[in-house]
């Protein structure tokens, strides 16, 4: 579904990422780990086309999208839930979801499947996005993206900042997302939370995948090894 | 002295039409464009010329006229500013300070520096009596247009995908691009939308009053004073500015014609310092 | 090292300007009198637009209504000299005063605004005094006031002692500029025009920063309005406060390069030429300059002097571009 090979991206002079290598085949839900500032975000910008890759391909749902506008990814079926959530705050909970429908992509979302998979939303619809909590502005923007029909939602840091609580909701979302069809990558700082929610990991650090693998076949210290680059 | 008002009410509703164009690409794009007024200049000759080619009203030509208008603005956007957004606040400045410059000349050369005005046909003389009072019609049906504009723009903003879209980009034009809009669109459909309305309020101000290529100036400044006395944000405050500044200039005429700007300089400055988000911010 | 560099700066543009100053000196003695007339006008021009690009280009006050400033030292140069009868040019601090105070007067209202609105809004704040000083009897209302105390003067001290004047008037700004941008408050202000936020971070006083710069330009730029104003011997509200005096500016500035100190002299030389050389073109004069700025601010963002520095890569006043050494 996804398939990056040496990818090269970074902010003006400042190189960030030095040949990323990448495959999540489709369905499947990929953990991307790695310290503060190792390049994941910078990997979904680039991903998303807000930066322009300096170097290598990605392939997406067979073609390559190196070079299309953040609009087109969109249309093409890939969507970025940013981190920090980042809500339109004089939109309502129910106007941000709606903005999903930007993609005019066909699928079978709608505001009442969404509604229904997240029902702390319903009764809040016609609220100010801004006046929710954490966790359920981490509804809304998962409920956003997932109005746009794609096929795969990248989720940067699904659980910053929220409760244990508000984490298991989040993560019980992404279950029931999953049986959808729809390949996932999430980025997550937790990292047993990570692998417990996901079929294959990458951990990436200095800009280069240190390690990948299946979720349930790690070895700890090689995570560890990697994340911090200890040998 | 009802009359004066009723004036005031007038050309005030002719203000918000002028201050809703500028409100709508100041809080999308933060950006003030300097030739908004030559720009609204340029749409009363338009209507004039067009008028005088093919003989027919200026209520007629007015379709026509907004559309040419907003294809300009749209064009204003996607040729120049386009190419300097993210330069900060001063580059769209001094683009359309060019502009103006360039506007004001041009008109200057092609219909002369004298003031020119729309001839409103029938419904110059025609009034309407209610109750006590006589009032023309004219004023009316621009009146009627104006609150028309502001209802359909309101409706356009809060409940269509467009308005949803102009919103979302106007808090956060990057996360806005990463949803899919397609902001650069978006800003110039504004910038065409400003320009248009506009247009139909030039008209009926070129029916009503005078014009000339230099005038310009003066209704930006009004159309700004509209938005921040009504507040940035508030569709129906910036009505209500423009309603206040039209009404202050018409108590300003009263004591001498010349007080009619000064008037309603001030009430703007008192404004901005006793509350200075406008009147009606939320 | 760091304070060697500051120096040679300081050095550098002290030799800048004193040769620019011997020119200047030189002048009078070689020049016919309608080209003393242009000079005059160049000094004060070129002071005028020296100070805006500081304002908007470092401060963040892109001012719309500067000529405000130039208007009222004209105004009060003309009053206070008329009044006193005493010889106008010694009264060029006393429109300096004005132009300072006003500075102070106006600027609760404009720090209200800020960026586009902050532009916008000394518009109006211009077009206030000038309605009021239309209206003011004593001050001439629309035809405005006369210089007569100028008859005072000897006719052939005239142009000698205003071509004085303006140039004293241009060579305080530059070294005020200099002194400034070489002076801690410079770094400040250049963080200022690179980011507020991150400047107010650091301890800078942005508000109080802007004040002073302010007040200074305000100061500067009604003693440039006074000395052009000594010239022309007639002052209207219309001359006085038009907005045609930003308009040039603006287009000066725009074309050297706004936020560099040699942009605008570089445009001021430009704009002067291109003003003599297209004197009979009338309209479409305004629309080659005004295609003008808009091509350079689309193509030249650092303006003609952007370019140069490009091509030669040497600043005649440097401002000093190294952060003083921290101490630890
Ligand atoms: N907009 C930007 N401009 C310049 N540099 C940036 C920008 N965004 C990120 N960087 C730099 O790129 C590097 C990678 O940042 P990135 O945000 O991709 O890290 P991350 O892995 O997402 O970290 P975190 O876990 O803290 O979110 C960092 O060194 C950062 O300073
Ligand atoms: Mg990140």
């Amino acid at each position: 579904m996804i398939s990056i090979t040496n990818l090269h991206a970074g902010y003006g002079a400042l190189a960030v990422l030095f040949g990323i290598e990448l495959k999540v085949a489709r369905g499947d839900c990929l953990a991307l780990i790695g310290a503060n500032g190792a390049g994941k975000s910078t990997l979904f910008s680039t991903l998303s086309g807000l930066l322009d890759a300096q170097q290598g391909d990605i392939q997406f749902d067979g073609q390559s999208i190196i070079g299309l506008s953040p609009v087109t990814i969109v249309q093409r079926g890939l969507i970025v839930v940013p981190e920090g959530r980042r809500l339109f705050a004089s939109l309502s909970v129910e106007e941000n979801l709606l903005l999903g429908k930007n993609s005019k992509r066909q699928g079978n979302w709608t505001l009442e499947r969404i509604y229904d998979l997240f029902p702390t939303l319903g009764p809040l619809r016609h609220r100010n996005a801004m006046a929710l909590s954490g966790g359920q502005q981490q509804l809304v923007a998962i409920g956003r993206a997932l109005m746009s029909n794609p096929l795969a939602l990248l989720c940067d840091e699904l659980s910053l900042g929220l409760s244990p609580a508000a984490v298991d909701v989040v993560y019980e979302a992404l279950k029931t997302i999953r049986r959808e069809g729809l390949t996932t990558i999430i980025v997550e700082q937790d990292i047993g939370r990570a692998l417990s929610s996901s079929d294959n990991f990458a951990c990436i650090r200095h800009g280069q995948i240190a390690l990948a693998g299946r979720s349930d076949q790690v070895d700890r210290s090689a995570i560890s090894a990697a994340y911090f680059g200890t040998h | 002295m009802v009359e004066i008002l009723l004036n005031g009410i007038f050309i005030g509703s002719l203000y918000a039409l002028f201050g809703i164009g500028l409100a709508l690409t100041l809080g999308l794009m933060r950006q003030i464009n300097l030739a908004h007024g030559d720009l609204i200049v340029l749409s009363a000759y338009a209507a004039l010329e067009a008028t005088r080619l093919t003989g027919l009203h200026p209520l007629i030509v007015m379709p026509v006229v907004v559309v040419g208008m907003y294809f300009i603005g749209w064009a204003l956007q996607r040729v120049l500013i386009e190419r300097v957004m993210g330069r900060g606040e001063t580059s769209p400045l001094l683009i359309t300070f060019g502009l103006s410059m360039v506007l004001q000349s041009a008109m200057q050369l092609a219909f002369t520096a004298d003031t020119a005005s729309l001839d409103p046909g029938f419904l110059g003389p025609a009034s309407v009596q209610i109750g006590p009072l006589t009032m023309g019609l004219l004023p009316i049906i621009t009146f009627g247009v104006s609150v028309g504009v502001f209802a359909l723009t309101a409706a356009v903003f809060n409940a269509t995908n467009f308005g949803r879209s102009v919103r979302a980009t106007a808090d956060d034009a990057r996360t806005a691009t990463l949803m899919g809009i397609d902001t650069k669109s978006i800003f110039s459909t504004a910038m065409g939308l400003s320009i248009a309305v506009s247009a139909v309020a030039a008209i009926f101000f070129g029916m009503r009053g005078t014009f000339g290529p230099f005038v310009g100036g003066n209704w930006m400044l009004y159309a700004f004073e509209t938005v921040i006395l009504g507040g940035l944000g508030s569709i129906w405050g910036t009505f209500a500015g423009g309603l206040i500044l039209g009404v202050s200039q018409a108590l300003g005429g009263m004591i001498q014609p010349s007080f009619a700007p000064l008037l309603g300089h001030i009430v703007f400055l008192v404004v901005l310092l006793v509350r200075p988000r406008g009147l009606f911010a939320k | 090292m760091t304070s060697m560099t500051a120096n040679m700066n300081l050095v550098r543009s002290i030799i800048f300007l004193c040769v620019a100053l011997a020119a200047l000196a030189i002048a009078p003695f070689v020049m016919p009198a309608k080209a003393m007339t242009i000079l005059i006008e160049f000094c004060a021009v070129l002071a005028l637009a020296l100070i805006w690009n500081v304002l908007a280009g470092f401060a963040g006050l892109f001012l719309m209504g500067f000529q405000v400033f130039i208007g009222v030292g004209g105004y009060v140069l003309f009053v206070t000299a008329n009044q006193m009868g005493v010889v106008p040019f010694y009264l060029l601090p006393v429109a300096a005063l004005g132009g300072g105070l006003l500075a102070v007067a106006i600027a609760p209202a404009l720090f209200r605004l800020s960026g586009a609105q902050l532009a916008i809004g000394s518009w109006v704040i211009a077009e206030i005094v000038r309605l009021v000083v239309y209206h003011t009897d004593a001050l001439g209302a629309g035809g405005g006031i006369s210089l007569i105390v100028m008859r005072i003067v000897p006719r052939v001290d005239r142009l000698p002692l205003t071509y004085g004047a303006a140039v004293l008037v241009l060579v305080i700004t530059l070294l005020a500029i200099v002194l400034l941008m070489n002076s801690k408050y410079g770094l400040a202000l250049r963080a200022m025009r690179d980011n507020e936020v991150a400047a107010e971070a650091l301890g800078v006083n942005v508000f109080w920063m802007r004040m002073a710069v302010l007040v200074i330009g305000g100061a500067l730029a009604s003693a440039a309005g006074a000395a052009y104003y000594l010239l022309a011997l007639n002052i209207s509200p219309t001359s006085g406060f038009s907005i045609n005096w930003t308009a040039t500016i603006l287009f000066i500035v725009i074309l050297g390069g706004i936020g560099t100190v040699e942009g605008p002299i570089l445009g001021a030389i430009i704009y002067f030429a291109l003003r003599e050389l297209l004197i009979d073109a009338g309209t479409a004069y305004f629309i080659a300059i005004g295609t003008l700025a808009i091509m350079v601010t689309v193509f030249l963002p650092g303006g003609l002097w952007g370019l140069v520095r490009r091509l030669v890569p040497f600043d005649l006043l440097p401002i000093r571009k190294v952060a003083p050494a921290r101490r630890t």
